[in-house]
């Protein structure tokens, strides 16, 4: 990885890194929770897709893309070369990079019910 | 060090010099002092004065319910008792008291000499005070709110509540709340921005942490809220049905902004109060925090997750299983951030060589008690149990559990802490652990047996029960063990008091802490530090004991004070390197006019003194413009001398000062009030019954062209003007600033128009409503921007910008920037929403 990579973590932005996997997170509980208001509201929940209902179909597909988001943004901390132990970039990767894992692992938590209930009952 | 003084000045000269400064005033002008310390304390002092209010709520509540068919109250003052108890609790001591500690405590470890805003602290003090007053004077009327602290419709709508005991809720919590979006607001811009050399986040103080989340959780947390109050109050006031199921409106509307609100609350409350134990732990343990990186994950998590959980409180409205199941999910997800930061505590007091005193008993308790009611949250997220144990005493046990271990506890283990730091006297040990074993015994024998009484069906907020049930022992327990915990309670106000006389001198460290507070005199000065250290480790007083004196001496940065200059180091908000120098406000009226001007707003509209309400708000309007005016100067100013080789600029003339991130979180509260409108209109639209409207918005070409030419003018202006006067052409500026002034009248006028034009009846139904509010808010905020740009007009013409102090214009294009959005975002919900929908 570049220096200038490595400088990034010392940036005022590198403070919206820091809480990029949570906002995924937060998007995913929102858009799922919406989701699944709207569609039982339209009837999203009745025509049906190779077994599976057409809301089921888009709750699973939001919930796999904020887990691709998620995976991603824990790559691209990965893939930097860690700053020098004991400075405030190594800090804040080292946060970041807790905070996307735990980000991830809270996605797919969340997540989990749609393989276990019907929406809309 | 470099010193850039060839004549330094003695510790003396420059202690008087700063003292003079920082002081507050003598007499009636101690109303105007705008110093964190005064400020903090009165924040403090005042929320224990609450609690004193509140414990008297409880142990009336507590002798109501001691015995079955008991006849001491009647069931109307006992639902205005157990109200207030909650309301006070909650609004008036937990958040102010801990907004108190922040405000006192932060600049002191962060290593400066205020907060950004010192002004709006004081501001925030006396909308808090005033509102508090309001609801206490209700209560000794007879007139107190009776619908439960979380006032669910339609029991607190104007049907079953006719009289003015909701709308005191609504207003005086209202105002109360005004001071704790300006603290979450300061808090935000201190932490971030105003910190001394060196302190990098790697090195900042775990509290500063949980603060910094806490405040954000206050800007996103409290607009929903405000804005269920707004809803509810226009109700009341003027008939538009919200709530009312009748005409298209919703009781759960109010339920979900309540809640968006109320268990965010909960970790408003136990944050900065966990900050307090990290802070006590490694002190205690005589040995660095084990996972600090941990810890700050923990918190930040914690901070985003607790918004996942709201629907918890609603499991048994009738909302589908799988909804259920992702609030679930969520409320058993957020114990393990909690988890974590108390295995850091654990490890660190099991590794260090841990010494007792009289906080630490505190901690302990708090490692008990929030453990214990953890566990019961953990029970009460599961859905199932949730519906057997919903409304009963069950709850309110573990909410007790949570709130007093996890905030009390900690803030008694705080405040005992930090006496000697304030008082310059220890605490009284042998009085302290009387008073300590008391509550702790008081607690559990009053609110462990309840959750027996809660399983064995006992539902909240009854004012009566039988014989017979079951109840009669456990509830005569748990009111024996509330008045306990009351002596124990009056035990350690009367320590506080006492300390004062009979404490022994606290010498300069006590407990051998590590952090910056720790280096000032006791009692600290007015201006904190004589000159600013630079911090090289997150141990600043352990790596340097002989810290005070050398800070004394001047050997810091800002040590050559100018006379009557207030002055603190703003740095940059990853690394702390010293970008320019905050040149603070001194005593000032003009907060206190502000607070009263407001005042005069909410009272008016309690009393349905309607036209006077509106005259509250001009003058409050004009009361900050006032205010706004007094800052700046008319002539630019040159680099001055920091100390450490730095020659820095003041904030007025730097790219980014406090202002622009104080707007920049300012429009972030806004926008989620904004945010909240929106989502109940959508809401309201897929759940609430008698939707579709039968009617729908007209199409008004004239005022929907006039709103969208104003909403793109006005940014334009302001945008342009801020060029001009970075270019230093004041006079092509304020024709600019003319411009976006006009668009903001032409963007008002178009979308406050549209409601009187384009819709029937307000009252006829929820549709309607909604969308004149919305039409309404984007309105009103187009016409605050163009009374801002006519503002930044007059100051060009009096020489307060120029192309060196060039801010203020463009912390109004960021302002502009939010209203343009919100302005077409408003226009495209009402238009297009009901065709994406269907007629």
């Amino acid at each position: 990885m570049s220096r200038q990579a490595c400088l990034g973590f010392l940036r005022p932005r590198a403070l919206l890194a820091l809480i990029a996997g949570y906002l995924v997170w937060s998007l995913c509980f929102v858009l799922l929770y919406s989701l699944l208001s709207i569609g039982c509201e339209v009837g999203w929940h009745r025509p049906s897709l190779l077994g599976l209902n057409l809301l089921s179909w888009l709750l699973l597909l939001t919930w796999i893309l904020h887990m691709g988001a998620g995976a991603w943004l824990i790559w691209q901390a990965r893939n930097s070369d860690p700053p020098p132990s004991h400075t405030t970039a190594h800090f804040i990767r080292r946060v970041t990079l807790l905070l996307h894992t735990t980000a991830l692992g809270g996605t797919i938590w969340i997540g989990l019910p749609i393989l276990a209930l019907p929406p809309c009952v | 060090m470099k010193f850039d003084t060839q004549h330094p000045r003695s510790p003396v000269a420059r202690h008087a010099l700063l003292h003079r400064a920082f002081r507050t005033p003598p007499g009636i002008h101690f109303l105007t002092s705008v110093n964190h310390s005064v400020v903090g304390q009165r924040f403090i002092v005042t929320g224990l004065a609450f609690f004193v209010i509140g414990g008297i709520l409880a142990m009336l509540i507590r002798a109501q319910l001691a015995t079955s068919a008991n006849a001491f109250m009647g069931h109307e003052t006992y639902n205005q008792v157990f109200t207030m108890h909650g309301t006070v609790m909650m609004f008036l001591f937990a958040i102010p008291v801990l907004e108190g500690m922040m405000l006192y405590l932060l600049p002191k470890m962060l290593g400066s000499r205020d907060m950004a805003f010192p002004a709006l602290s004081t501001y925030g003090y006396f909308c808090y005070l005033f509102g508090g007053i309001l609801l206490v004077i209700a209560l000794l009327l007879g007139i107190a709110p009776r619908g439960g602290w979380f006032m669910y419709t339609p029991l607190t709508s104007s049907q079953y509540t006719p009289g003015i005991n909701s709308d005191v809720w609504l207003l005086g919590v209202t105002f109360v709340e005004v001071s704790a979006l300006s603290a979450g607001v300061e808090i935000i811009v201190t932490v971030l921005r105003v910190r001394t050399a060196g302190m990098s986040l790697r090195r900042m103080p775990l509290f500063c942490w949980y603060s910094l989340v806490t405040a954000f959780m206050i800007v996103v947390g409290f607009p929903p809220l405000i804005l269920g109050s707004i809803l509810l109050e226009l109700e009341r006031a003027f008939d538009w049905p919200f709530f009312d199921v009748t005409r298209g409106g919703d009781p759960l509307l109010w339920q979900h902004l309540f809640w968006l609100f109320g268990h965010p609350e909960v970790y408003i409350i136990f944050l900065p109060a966990a900050g307090i134990v990290s802070t006590l732990v490694p002190t205690f343990a005589r040995r660095p925090m084990i996972g600090h990186a941990w810890i700050v994950a923990s918190v930040i998590a914690t901070g985003f997750i607790s918004f996942g959980l709201w629907v918890h409180h609603m499991f048994t409205v009738g909302i589908p299983h799988l909804a259920l199941a992702f609030f679930s999910a969520a409320s058993m997800l957020v114990a393990i951030p909690t988890g974590i930061q108390f295995f850091a505590w654990i490890a660190t007091l099991m590794a260090g060589r841990p010494f007792v005193r009289l906080p630490l008993y505190y901690l302990f308790g708090f490692l008990v008690i929030f453990v214990t009611g953890g566990l019961t949250g953990v029970m009460i997220a599961l859905v199932p149990f949730n519906w057997q144990v919903h409304d009963t005493h069950f709850i309110v046990a573990h909410m007790h559990y949570v709130l007093v271990g996890g905030m009390v506890f900690p803030l008694m283990a705080g405040l005992y802490y930090w006496l000697p730091m304030a008082t310059g006297r220890m605490p009284l040990e042998r009085v302290g652990i009387t008073a300590f074993w008391l509550i702790f015994i008081g607690f559990n024998m009053t609110f462990l047996v309840m959750h027996l009484t809660g399983l064995m069906g006992m539902p909240r907020r009854i004012y009566t029960y039988e014989g017979g049930l079951g109840w009669d022992g456990l509830n005569l327990i748990s009111s024996i063990g509330g008045f306990i915990m009351s002596v124990g309670f009056a035990l350690v106000l009367f320590d506080l008091f006492l300390h004062a006389r009979l404490g022994r001198h606290a010498p300069r460290n006590p407990w051998g802490a590590s952090t910056l507070e720790w280096s000032l005199p006791k009692p600290p000065p007015s201006y904190n530090f004589a000159s600013l250290p630079e911090v090289r480790s997150s141990l600043p007083l352990h790596d340097d004991p002989d810290l005070p004196r050398k800070l004394a001496a001047g050997k810091g940065f800002l040590a050559e004070p100018r006379p009557g200059a207030r002055e603190t180091l703003a740095v940059e908000v990853v690394t702390g390197r010293p970008v320019h120098i905050i040149d603070l406000p001194g005593p000032t009226w003009r907060p206190f006019i502000a607070a009263i001007c407001t005042g005069i707003f909410f009272v008016s509209f309690l009393l349905k003194l309607y036209p006077l309400a509106a005259i509250g708000v001009v003058l409050t309007i004009f009361s900050y413009l006032g205010w706004a005016y007094q800052h700046g100067r008319r002539e630019d100013a040159p680099a001055l001398a920091a100390g450490g080789g730095y020659y820095l600029l003041p904030h007025f003339a730097a790219p980014s000062p406090p202002g622009w991130w104080g707007m920049l979180f300012a429009i972030v509260a806004d926008a989620t009030l904004y945010a909240s409108l929106l989502f109940g209109y959508l809401f309201l639209w897929t759940v609430a019954p008698g939707w579709p409207p039968p009617a729908h918005i007209e199409w008004q070409p004239l005022p929907v062209l006039l709103a969208i030419l104003g909403l793109l003018a006005g940014p334009l202006g302001a945008q342009a003007a801020a060029v001009m006067t970075e270019r230093g052409s004041i006079a092509l500026a304020g024709l600019w600033q003319l411009l976006s002034t006009a668009g903001g009248l032409l963007a008002g006028g178009g979308l406050l128009l549209l409601p009187w034009l384009a819709l029937p009846s307000l009252s006829s139904h929820s549709y309607v409503a909604v969308t004149a509010l919305i039409l309404g808010f984007a309105g009103i905020h187009a016409v605050v921007a163009s009374i801002m740009s006519a503002y930044l007009f007059y100051r060009g013409q009096t020489l307060f910008l120029s192309a060196q102090r060039s801010q203020e214009p463009r912390t109004l294009c960021l302002w502009w920037g939010y209203i343009t959005s919100a302005g077409l975002l408003a226009l495209a919900a009402v238009y297009l929403l009901p065709e994406a929908f269907g007629r």
